[in-house]
This record gives C-alpha cells, sequence and structure tokens, in this order.
C-alpha cells in the first residue's frame, strides 16, 4: 500500500473557518503536518503567510486569498477564495455551496452549432416572464424548457432553481442582482442592466458562460479538486483512469469511457 | 530546473510546431535550465480524439516546470503547467465543417465538439498561466471556450542566418502544398501580372499535381519553379535574392515566412483573411495586404516586381519590426508565469 501523501499547512494567524473545513476533508485522504516543523511535505496549504521558508518554494502550493491574491497567490497551484469572487487561473470557491442539478454544459460556440444544426435562428435569447418561457419571442412548452436552456444564446431568469439549472448547462444567464446575492453567484451571471450588451458580444457571452460552468465546478468536491491540483491523488491505480475523465466532466454515456475501459480489458488475463 | 516541454507527435511529418519545440528546448537550455522535449503521438478523428488528451492525463511527470504547446499536450497534470499555446484542435472548433474536418453537424459532431470544448476548458484552466502563439489564438480561445490568454511572440526559424540580399526577378514561396496554405492564389495571381515576373514556390504537398495542372492551363508553367523540399541553405538564399514574399494561408495561427521575410528585408504580399499574419503585415508599410483574388494578388506583385525602390522600403520597414526579436523575452514569461 503506497503512503498517504503529505500537506504542509503554513499558517499565519487564525485560519477561517471555511479552510478548516477544507483541511479537516482533505485529512481523510492525505496527511496533515505543520509545515514549520516538517521539512518535507508533498505540496503545502498556506494562510496569511507572506513568505515560504527554506525548501519550500517548490513545492506545489494552494493559497488561501480572501481579498484579491495574496502575496504568494504568484505561481500558486490553486487559489482559495470566498465564493463571492472569481479569481483567474486554477481556483476553488470555499465553502462549497450545496449540490446543485448537474448536466453536461454546452459552451456558447457549440449552442451556435446546435442551433445551425436544428435550422434554428443564429442568435436565440429566452426569457422567463410572468406567463411562462419564452424563446425568441415563442412561448417554450414544458417539456422543452432544459433543451431551451442547453441551446439559447442569452438567458433573462428570476426563479433561483432555474438560474442553477441554466449554470449548470453552461447557460450565459442574466437576472437581478437579490437572486445573484441570494445564490452567492458572484461573476458567474451579469445584471439585468447588462441584457442588451451581452446579447450583441458574443465574446462576453462566452466568458459568461464560462464562468457559469467554473462555478458549478466549484460547488463539487472542493477537497477532490483542490488534491488533484496539487497533485496529491492517492486513489487506486485501477481507478486513475475514469478518475482523469471524471474530472474532466466527462458524462457516463460518454463513447470515450468505452474506449478506455476496452483499453483496460484488454490488458487482463482470462478470468 | 528541469523543464519538459511536451507536444504532440505527428510521426513523419515535421513543421512549425517541431521547430517551435526544438527552438524553445534549446533557448531553456542556453539558459542553464535541464529541458527536453516529449512527444505522444496523437490522433485527429473523431472516433479517437480524446485518446491522447487521456494518454496525456495519465503520463507522469516528472519535472520542476512543464510548458505544455499544443493539442493534446496541455491534458498533461502537473502543480507547475505552464501553457503556450499553438492551437486546439482546430477541426472541431473554428475549422468544424471544413473540407478537411470530420466534424459536421451531426449528433456525435455535436457531442465531440461539446465535450472536447469542456475537457479543453478544465485542461487549460489548470494552468498557472495560459499564453498563446498569437492574437489570434488567443481570440479563438476567448470565443470558443472563454478563456483569457495572453499572446507571446516569438522569433522564426533561421532568425539569425536570414539576411538581405539583392531584389531579383521573382518572388517567392515557401510552404506546404495543401488546402488550408492557398498556394494556388499565387498560381493563380500569376496570370494577372504584366510584368513577366516569375514564382518559386517552394515546399511539399498534395497539391502538387493540382497546382501543375492549373500552371499548364494558364500557360504559365515556365514562369514557375516547383523545387519541392529546400534545404535551409537554399531556403535563406530564395529569401535573400526574391523581390517579395507571396504568403496569403486561410486563417494562419502565426506564420513564420512572414517574419523570416521581413528577416530577409523583403515585403509580404498577404490576403485579408490569412489570420495571424496580418499581426505584422501593415498594408502600404511594410507589404501589401490584398483581398485575396487572383487579380488584387496579381496587381500587388506587379506593383512590388515593378517598383524595386518600393519593395526595398517596405523591406527595410519590416525588418526594423522584426530584427530585435530573440527567445530571452519568451524564456523569461513562461518562466515566470
Amino acid at each position: 500500500m503506497s503512503p498517504r501523501a503529505r500537506l504542509g499547512l503554513l499558517v499565519g494567524g487564525s485560519v477561517p473557518d471555511v479552510v478548516l473545513d477544507l483541511v479537516r476533508e482533505l485529512a481523510g485522504s492525505v496527511d496533515i503536518v505543520d509545515a514549520d516543523l516538517v521539512t518535507t511535505p508533498d505540496a503545502l496549504l498556506v494562510v496569511g503567510r507572506d513568505a515560504l521558508g527554506p525548501g519550500l518554494a517548490d513545492l506545489p502550493r494552494a493559497v488561501w486569498c480572501p481579498s484579491g491574491p495574496a502575496p504568494l497567490a504568484a505561481g500558486a497551484a490553486v487559489l482559495l477564495h470566498p465564493r463571492d469572487q472569481v479569481l483567474p487561473g486554477p481556483s476553488v470557491a470555499l465553502p462549497a455551496p450545496s449540490a446543485g442539478p448537474a448536466r453536461p454544459a454546452v459552451g456558447t460556440a457549440v449552442r451556435a452549432r446546435v442551433r445551425a444544426a436544428r435550422g434554428l435562428p443564429a442568435d436565440l435569447v429566452l426569457v422567463e416572464g410572468p406567463d411562462g418561457w419564452l424563446l425568441d419571442g415563442v412561448p417554450v412548452p414544458e417539456d422543452a424548457r432544459e433543451s431551451a436552456l442547453a441551446l439559447c444564446s442569452v438567458a433573462e431568469l428570476t426563479d433561483p432553481d432555474t438560474v442553477l439549472l441554466a449554470l449548470a448547462w453552461g447557460t450565459p444567464v442574466v437576472t437581478d442582482r437579490s437572486t445573484a446575492d441570494a445564490l452567492d453567484l458572484g461573476g458567474a451571471v451579469a445584471g439585468r442592466d447588462e441584457a442588451a450588451a451581452l446579447r450583441a458580444d458574443p465574446l462576453r457571452a462566452a466568458r459568461l458562460g464560462r464562468a457559469a460552468t467554473r462555478w458549478c465546478a466549484a460547488r463539487t468536491r472542493p477537497a477532490g479538486r483542490v488534491r488533484g491540483l496539487l497533485g496529491l491523488e492517492t486513489i487506486a491505480p485501477a481507478r486513475r483512469l475514469s478518475a482523469r475523465m471524471d474530472d474532466l466532466g466527462t458524462p457516463d454515456t460518454a463513447y470515450v469511457r468505452g474506449r478506455a475501459q476496452a483499453a483496460v480489458d484488454s490488458l487482463r488475463g482470462p478470468r | 530546473m528541469d523543464i519538459l516541454v511536451c507536444g504532440a507527435q505527428a510521426p513523419f511529418s515535421r513543421g512549425g510546431a517541431e521547430m517551435l519545440i526544438d527552438n524553445l528546448v534549446a533557448a531553456l537550455q542556453a539558459r542553464g535550465h535541464r529541458a527536453e522535449a516529449v512527444r505522444v503521438p496523437v490522433g485527429w478523428e473523431k472516433g479517437r480524439v480524446f485518446d491522447g488528451p487521456l494518454a496525456w492525463r495519465m503520463l507522469p511527470m516528472d519535472a520542476d516546470l512543464v510548458i505544455a504547446t499544443n493539442f493534446p499536450s496541455y491534458f498533461l497534470q502537473h502543480p507547475r503547467k505552464v501553457v503556450w499555446l499553438l492551437h486546439q484542435h482546430r477541426g472541431a472548433y473554428d475549422a468544424a465543417g471544413a473540407a478537411w474536418s470530420d466534424v459536421g453537424l451531426d449528433d456525435t459532431s455535436l457531442e465531440v465538439q461539446r465535450l472536447l470544448t469542456e475537457w479543453d476548458a478544465v485542461a487549460l484552466g489548470e494552468a498557472q498561466h495560459v499564453f498563446t502563439l498569437s492574437q489570434v489564438v488567443t481570440d479563438r480561445l476567448d470565443r470558443f471556450n472563454g478563456l483569457p490568454s495572453t499572446p507571446l511572440y516569438h522569433p522564426a526559424p533561421l532568425h539569425d542566418r536570414l539576411h538581405e540580399g539583392p531584389f531579383g526577378d521573382y518572388v517567392f514561396c515557401p510552404s506546404r502544398l495543401e488546402a488550408n496554405k492557398r498556394p494556388d492564389l499565387l498560381v493563380d495571381a500569376l496570370a494577372h501580372t504584366t510584368t513577366g515576373v516569375r514564382a518559386v514556390l517552394a515546399g511539399r504537398g498534395g497539391m502538387r499535381a493540382d497546382l501543375e495542372g492549373r500552371l499548364a492551363a494558364a500557360g504559365t508553367a515556365d514562369r514557375v519553379s516547383l523545387p519541392g523540399f529546400v534545404s535551409d541553405e537554399e531556403l535563406i538564399e530564395l529569401f535573400a535574392g526574391a523581390c517579395a514574399v507571396v504568403y496569403a494561408p486561410f486563417d494562419e495561427d502565426y506564420g513564420y515566412v512572414t517574419l523570416q521575410a521581413f528577416m530577409a528585408g523583403k515585403p509580404v504580399i498577404t490576403a485579408a483573411d490569412s489570420g495571424g499574419v496580418l499581426e505584422w503585415v501593415q498594408d502600404g508599410v511594410n507589404g501589401l495586404v490584398t483581398d485575396g483574388t487572383p487579380q488584387a494578388m496579381g496587381a500587388a506583385i506587379d506593383r512590388l516586381a515593378g517598383d524595386p525602390v518600393l519593395a526595398r522600403r517596405m523591406g527595410a520597414a519590416g525588418r526594423e519590426l522584426v530584427k530585435d526579436m530573440t527567445w530571452d523575452p519568451v524564456v523569461d514569461a513562461l518562466l515566470g508565469a
């Protein structure tokens, strides 16, 4: 059995509860050590420190950034940040919100291809109104709502559950500030005042769709993501292939899963 | 520092990506680092396009820093991964639907595009920084994946060996003879010239027979030379002796030919849809940007072939633009990310 990886804590001052929760979760799969005392951890988790000790600079590190990039954020393998922030690069929001719906994200460029394939207009705006959903002004039947979320250019929504469902689909979402605040959506959605600009700007829509997908990814398994980004995975060899595909958001039915399984099966002896 | 420079391999083929990786490794070694290239073959067809990413995902990468370049090498996992993106799988992005891409509007293609877009976003999002070959690549990554990146420009191969020379009686076009490079534009344009200028079209590829047929049909075969592959030494002298360089590929990522032409002090004739070439060529300053029609290309060739003073002035402006390029800023950026 392989020894467990060691995560060194490097702490200055108090540790916020959200970080402590993450450490507790990580402790289930890696050994937590004091990086000021143990000089050979496999990776670091840094809170409130602006310098690294000798021998630690080359270790992969996660850095808690409570209000924008912290001093040791440059070169970090992963940035930990409060939910109301969106940081560039590999980052994980803390705490992880409760699990929402899981759907295959559809990027804005792929949405455009789907619309072309179905003979639909190049741009389709979905609006959730008091009398139901309208797609380019046309009522959307109840059983076609998820399809509409998956192929529209932009969705203007209010209902919190619908907003979460749209984000799971990777939809560029416009919503009101109260809904965004209630769900801690940060930069994963645009405000009502930005609706017109968003409709006219495919690049901004693409970035917003990506922010939605990243926000959803951060909702699930923060400890697993941190462990993977720090290179601390301790999963069994036989599970590595499927774990890699899980991390990439691969559906259970994806063709590549069958190909990978077949490649592994071909190495097995007769049973 | 131990650094691995990673890229896809196309067995039995050598192009710009291979040269870039070799030159980056050399530049890192020149700075005192231990650097090596890691290459893994890739399949581009829909049925196995995810095999390469998954293979990279599983590889052990024991180094202090890894620099991933093209699809699917950026799927590797490492705590210190920096991406210098040459290109994604263009057949599933901007070139979906092109004659050479097997990605169409059928449901299988759409799911391949969807999943690849998401996989790319995850793998590229893990990087400490994503640099790109050019603004063209940055724009594509923004448009298709909603991801930010920074263009990082580098000198072309033979940068330090290319030199100026006399303005001869031919235009030069070094290019693979493939559809996306559009060597036929030069062949067709020559039929619309009036100065009797010659052309040298150097390179190998599947369009050779088609080009020879076009030349025969147009009656210009005696004015065009198709020498096939040429050595570095021959290439340098062909650049040096040309009156201008014609380079009008479709939506090129970067285009070494442009930078090499400028280093040789030659103006470049291109087309308005040539992508990264337009990040360097300024119409009327260091070259001519045409609408890509044979008539316009022919007129541009005549203009420079018939006016060596103008060609020399534009070539000098091009050389001024690129003469100070080195690998040092590239290495600094990649190591400082």
